[in-house]
């Protein structure tokens, strides 16, 4: 679970490299004020070395619950170094560091946390 | 969780070759608040995207719970699992799995494989490498001649390990990362054919399990006048060892190195080791014991150089032991007008290489010989 309490909260990924990282994050938006709840995902397939959002940002007034992260280097040869961080819109809070092998995998669950699959 | 909010989302699941692969889904749906529970069933037998979950009716946030992929085949397939919206698709996980062998997800836990045995992770590399926290307890199998470069070890802390096996015939270089050491060298190799630990304790490496001899070659051969046995590089001291050995008489037993691409073996005799069976003078005393050799000799023959320097020596098996009455006859008995003894030998030859060679040849010149043949490496000390 990450929670993203603002609107310019986020989950980013930084790869270091040009290769072809898949990354599916799903979530639940929670509105408060109206006890609404709403689940969506999000697919994003990373192939610069860049830093990127993979969950979007809630909307005012909600909260979002990352429910799961799925980061997969489907790369062929290339391996990625791939930084999982949280940013509140001026803080960087790096989660995790790892390079990926091609093929290999990272995932972020409620019970797991973060850890290779 | 994995969460299909729109009608074009759905799973897939691919396989790399046909065979029979069992997928079970089943999840929740959540219309206006309203939860109502579903699954479905799906067999895969070729190569093509299937789709495993379907996607959600109109206003339907539908929510993975569990999702198995079973292999019922006979053989190994890589199934993986691709979530779609419709335009972006993701490959969630792929993986090898072995008859009867599951993936799992689970909801709030994410991937797991389960089969019958808890398997270790092994790469296989062939090109330069970088050591990564996800080899942890893994096992690095390499083939080629090129650099294993470590992490940090303060990066992936104390208690990180790897074991590392060298399969090919070069050398590969462990490389500690800036100015950290292993076993306090700046550099480790594996040779060829090395096999051992690698752990960190936070601060340095070490290894564990490193034998400073290593088994390089083993030949069995029947009636041939030589037997090549192949040595890599970076080891600069062998130990042949030989047993139930039979060399047919009249014949000259010979080692010899090979650092050519030709045949040295019937050209001149440099960097050889030659026993002469029937010219060399045993002296009397060793011969009351019985690991005494028959005969020991040190010779570079003719031509020889600084490439080589070792013994010969060939002891008569334990089987074939007799005492000194027995060694006594043995001394003449190799050459065109005596009578080699009856039985099988077992040798040994320990050599210490200052050039480079890439076999060891060992033949009985002008017959043939049956038997066993091993050679060793020793690893340099400060290798």
């Amino acid at each position: 679970m990450l929670l993203l309490t603002s609107p310019s909260d986020q989950v980013q990924i930084i790869t270091d490299t040009a290769a072809s990282i898949d990354v599916h994050a799903s979530w639940v938006d929670i509105t408060p004020s109206t006890s609404a709840i709403a689940a969506s995902r999000l697919n994003t397939i990373i192939t610069t070395a860049a830093t990127t959002s993979v969950a979007g940002s809630p909307p005012a007034s909600t909260q979002r619950n990352v429910k799961a992260l799925h980061v997969r280097n489907k790369h062929a040869t290339q391996t990625c170094q791939v930084t999982i961080q949280l940013f509140d819109g001026s803080v960087v809070t790096p989660l995790y560091v790892a390079p990926l092998a091609p093929g290999n995998m990272l995932e972020m669950t409620d019970f797991g946390g973060i850890r290779r699959a | 969780m994995l969460i299909l909010a729109s009608t074009t989302d759905k799973l897939q699941v691919v396989c790399g070759n046909a065979g029979t692969v069992n997928v079970h889904a089943s999840y929740l749906d959540n219309v206006s608040g309203a939860v109502q529970p579903g699954r479905k069933n799906t067999t895969i037998i070729n190569t093509a995207v299937t789709d495993v979950v379907n996607p959600p009716g109109a206003s339907t946030q539908r929510t993975l719970k569990t999702l198995h992929v079973h292999n019922h085949g006979a053989s190994s397939n890589t199934v993986t699992v691709l979530i779609t919206d419709g335009t972006t698709t993701c490959s969630l996980h792929s993986v090898g799995l072995p008859p009867n062998a599951t993936l799992q997800y689970i909801d709030e836990l994410g991937f797991v494989i389960s089969d019958l045995f808890n398997r270790i992770v092994i790469q296989n590399i062939t090109a330069n490498y970088t050591v990564s926290v996800l080899d942890n307890n893994g096992t690095i199998n390499c083939n080629g001649s090129f650099t294993l470069s470590l992490p940090a070890a303060a990066v992936v802390g104390s208690g990180f390990q790897f074991r590392i096996r060298n399969n090919g015939a070069l050398t590969v270089t462990i490389d500690p990362a800036g100015a950290e050491t292993i076993n306090g060298l700046a550099t480790l190799k594996c040779c060829a054919k090395e096999q051992f630990t690698v752990v960190c304790d936070g601060a340095t490496w070490f290894t564990i399990g490193r034998s400073s001899v290593v088994r390089l070659d083993y030949q069995q051969i029947t009636n041939a006048q030589r037997v090549d046995l192949l040595f890599p590089p970076d080891y600069n001291i062998f130990d042949v060892i030989f047993h139930s050995v039979t060399f047919k008489p009249p014949g000259t037993v010979v080692m010899q190195l090979d650092n050519s691409s030709g045949d040295l073996w019937s050209g001149s005799y440099q960097n050889q080791l030659t026993y002469s069976w029937g010219n060399q003078l045993v002296p009397y005393p060793t011969l009351n014991y019985g690991y005494a050799p028959i005969s020991v000799v040190t010779q570079l023959s003719a031509g020889g150089d600084s490439d080589m320097s070792g013994n010969l020596r060939i002891f008569p098996d334990m089987v074939g032991f007799r005492g000194p009455t027995w060694f006594g006859q043995a001394r003449y008995t190799w050459d065109d007008t005596h009578t080699q003894v009856s039985g099988t030998y077992v040798g040994e030859i320990i050599g210490v290489l200052h050039n480079r060679a890439t076999k060891v040849l060992i033949g009985n010149v002008g017959s043939t010989m049956s038997g066993l043949f091993f050679l060793s490496g020793h690893i340099p000390g400060n290798a």
